[in-house]
């Protein structure tokens, strides 16, 4: 699945997992600031995406009155 | 003569349709309002009762279909029904509809009703299903034109976005609204493309207002739907039975749409802390490493500098030990050193500290 085609959520819990990378024992120097870079892209990306994103609404043609 | 004229004989079934068909002209439809007398049910399916004012009483007939609402003598109710003549009965107001009427009998209304759904568990805590996590489709059941409406719309767009929204525009208060709600329950029941969750909103209204939440058939509707429900009807003192069989229940439709989405800004500031949150757990990493690094420096120095004493103390001994071997030392201890030929008669030479002699031997014996 390609960054764009990600869910909010799924973004989400890849920018989780980014966090806990940083916190835990597979840490390492070489890769942080590459790794810290793509989580403040991403991070960007989020929040390019849910101020973006609208509602839908549309209201129903049927009546619901009794036939 | 002319009185025979005048006179119209019927036969009895005639004059009864001529009744009927005079009152369906006349009162094609009434409400009739009144204290409820006698009221019966038999073989759990008619109902019976009278309303009585000050001077009158009226008999009524119905099905328990129509007669949605649990009742008892003494409520105050508001019939809607046809007025009828029956030929085995007599006259009675056939009944469409009923719901009590004023504070006191509402309130009782929805005692007794509340207390028959709850006997068969409607209201369970373990029937409650929760609601999907982030809906991408939301089937709505509202009156467009309702201040609860705007407001659920309102909060729901500010906090999320990308989802379809289908609202079905029904009545929120009065006789026509319970089967106006069900029909569009049902319809997002039966869509080939079912929404997520159906939520049903309506801001707040006096109890007659709400009156429409607590019937019995929409009670009934909501519980049966197979998809998950929100209702957030009224302000939040007001309790409604919709409320309560609802999977999940919000205080007022603002709160719905709090219930069903999550806060966009909440997320966008949820990320930004997880990048921040990056930055000391960098630094610490950074620290730890440095601080690793000198230990490491610390070890290899001490080490080198044990070694170094080691070996220096090493070097002093061998020196201190060679010198015992020095002749010279010997020497100045009071020894002496001959060198020659050990003959009778022979020269040797004796070395001391400070003299050299030459020396004849003159006898040499075995110790």
């Amino acid at each position: 699945m390609s960054a764009k085609n990600k869910t909010i959520e799924e973004k989400m819990n890849e920018l989780r997992d980014m966090a806990a990378w940083f916190e835990s024992d597979e840490f390492s120097l070489t890769h942080a600031s590459e790794k810290f870079e793509a989580a403040s892209k991403l991070a960007k990306e989020i929040e390019h995406d849910l101020s973006e994103m609208e509602n839908k609404v549309t209201v129903l043609k049927q009546s619901f009155e009794e036939a | 003569m002319e009185n025979e004229k005048a006179e119209i004989r019927l036969s009895v079934s005639d004059f009864v349709g001529l009744v009927n068909q005079t009152f369906d002209f006349a009162m094609p439809s009434i409400v009739i309002v009144g204290e409820v007398s006698g009221y019966n049910v038999r073989q759990e399916k008619w109902v019976r009762f009278k309303l009585k004012d000050e001077r009158c009483s009226v008999d009524f007939f119905g099905s328990t279909y129509q007669v949605r609402q649990p009742l008892e003598d003494g409520m105050i109710v508001a019939v809607s029904g046809r007025p009828r003549l029956s030929d085995k009965y007599g006259f009675s107001v056939s009944i469409q509809s009923v719901r009590p009427v004023g504070e006191g009998s509402i309130k009782r209304g929805f005692e007794l009703l509340k207390r028959k759904l709850e006997a068969e568990g409607l209201f369970d805590i373990e029937r409650k299903r929760p609601l999907p996590e982030l809906p991408g489709r939301i089937g709505v059941i509202s009156s467009t034109q309702a201040a609860g409406y705007a407001d659920f719309i309102k909060i729901l767009n500010g906090r999320w976005g990308g989802m379809q929204v289908e609202v079905a525009h029904t009545l929120v208060q009065g006789v026509n609204a319970p089967g106006q709600i069900v029909r569009a329950l049902e319809y997002f029941n039966q869509s080939g493309e079912p929404p997520e969750v159906i939520v049903l909103v309506r801001g707040g209204g006096d109890p007659d207002d709400l009156a429409a939440f607590n019937d019995e058939a929409l009670v009934r509707s909501i519980a049966s739907s197979r998809i998950p429900t929100l209702v957030g009807v009224g302000h939040e003192i007001d309790v409604t039975l919709a409320d309560m069989v609802a999977d999940v229940r919000a205080a007022t439709p603002t709160n719905a749409a709090q219930l069903l989405v999550p806060d966009r800004r909440e997320l966008i500031e949820r990320s930004r802390t997880y990048v921040r949150s990056m930055i000391p757990a960098y630094q610490g990493h950074l620290n730890d490493d440095r601080r690793e690094v000198k230990d490491l420096v610390d070890t290899a120095e001490f080490v080198i500098s044990e070694r170094m004493r080691v070996l220096t103390d090493e070097v002093a001994s061998t020196i201190k030990l060679l010198r015992q071997y020095d002749p010279s030392v010997v020497l100045a201890r009071g020894y002496a050193l001959v060198r020659g030929d050990i003959d009778i008669g022979g020269v040797i030479e004796v070395e001391r500290a400070k003299d050299i002699i030459q020396a004849e031997v003159r006898s040499v014996s075995k110790k």
